[in-house]
């Protein structure tokens, strides 16, 4: 009986061990990611919160996102789909497209932007991979001096990719979207 | 009949010419000057991982530079973990920066290089490893950024927020590593001088 259960012991300790090894690399951790790995096309839903959220409602967002590759780089094109404000029976509907090309920087895992490397003026437009998430920063300085950086991090999972979006205005997250998509196409 | 002698001629049009310019600087200089002074307190930083607090003593002087710029020097001193500002782990900074208008953004500044009197203000290239200091004035706050981004590609933005008030100025600073505020701090000062 003993011997049984050593049997049963043992064989749960080598599968644990087997997973210990297949969920290593997704933990904190994580081997960075190439940029390859981030190739395809995305859709999804998510609902953008801000600090009224609570009381004045919440806006959801339909999102279609599109990375591949281009010249020595990649390109990240994304469209927000966003209904809320308005009539509640009859909801504004907003489309914004953003598309930016980067290159690879001097520093691994960093890309840059060409048409956007001035933040006082068109902006600052960079990208960095760490682990499994692929991050855009957008940053302007407005007229006025204040600024604002819009941080869009996509992290690989399972069936396609997470979204965060937060936007922060002067050092104070402003507005914040959480969103899941599924890879719909390379 | 009156007649411009050539001297009067060549007066009015030197004065024609330095004339937008000189008014220009001068309004520049006025929106800064009522920040001069300097100013003595204390504030409470919060850094925010940590979950640990400090008490700080700040101290914050602000004069004229040349351009029609200004010039901030702050000393800080973080007080050590029994409130004391004698003991060995009392932390000292002292800072002192020169700001010149932006050519193109009223009220707006960036730091005077350094590389001597006729080297061309440029503004720094953030993505080359440059941080990037800039101050801006709006009736009475003067907020001083700060934006660098590391060889990971991560980003550390500074705001410091000076008010002035009616016994001197009230201060706000916050410090972030991408999106999450990793230090606060808020203080009181009083106009020294």
């Amino acid at each position: 009986m003993f011997g049984r259960l050593t049997g049963v012991v043992a064989r749960a300790a080598i599968v644990g061990a087997v997973f210990l090894v297949l969920a290593g690399p997704i933990g904190a951790n994580a081997q960075t990611l190439p940029i390859d790995a981030f190739y395809g096309h995305f859709q999804g839903s998510g609902i953008a919160e801000n600090e009224d959220s609570l009381y004045f409602g919440v806006t959801v967002r339909d999102l279609d996102v599109r990375i591949g590759p281009q010249s020595n780089g990649f390109y990240v094109e994304w469209t927000s789909v966003i209904r809320g404000g308005g009539d509640p029976n009859n909801p504004d509907v907003r489309k914004r497209t953003a598309r930016v090309a980067f290159s690879p920087s001097n520093r691994p895992n960093v890309f840059t932007s060409k048409t956007a490397t001035n933040a006082m003026g068109d902006g600052l437009i960079w990208a960095r991979i760490l682990g499994q998430t692929l991050t855009v920063n957008v940053m302007r300085v407005s007229e006025n001096g204040s600024y604002t950086v819009q941080t869009y991090n996509r992290t690989i999972s399972g069936t396609g990719m997470t979204l965060k979006f937060v936007n922060t205005t002067d050092g104070e997250p402003q507005r914040q979207v959480e969103a899941r998509l599924v890879k719909v196409g390379n | 009949m009156f007649m411009w002698s050539p001297k009067s001629l060549l007066t009015v049009v030197i004065v024609a010419v330095l004339l937008p310019v000189s008014t220009g600087t001068a309004f520049a200089a006025e929106d800064h000057e009522r920040f001069y002074g300097s100013y003595v307190g204390s504030g409470t930083a919060e850094r925010v991982i940590e979950n640990v607090t400090e008490q700080r003593d700040l101290d914050v002087t602000i004069e004229a530079y040349k351009n029609g710029g200004f010039t901030i020097k702050w000393i800080t001193v973080v007080r050590g973990a029994d409130g004391a500002r004698t003991g060995d782990d009392v932390k000292r900074r002292s800072v002192e920066e020169n700001f010149i208008p932006l050519e193109d953004k009223e009220d707006v500044f960036i730091l005077a290089p350094k590389g001597g009197l006729f080297k061309k203000a440029e503004l720094p290239n953030p993505l080359l490893g440059e941080p990037m200091r800039w101050a801006t004035l709006e009736k009475d706050e003067m907020t001083v950024y700060s934006m660098a981004i590391g060889d990971s590609g991560s980003s550390e933005l500074q705001v410091y927020r000076r008010s002035l008030t009616e016994k001197g100025m009230d201060i706000s600073f916050l410090r972030m590593r991408d999106e999450i505020v990793e230090l606060r701090m808020k203080g009181t000062l009083v106009r020294a001088k």
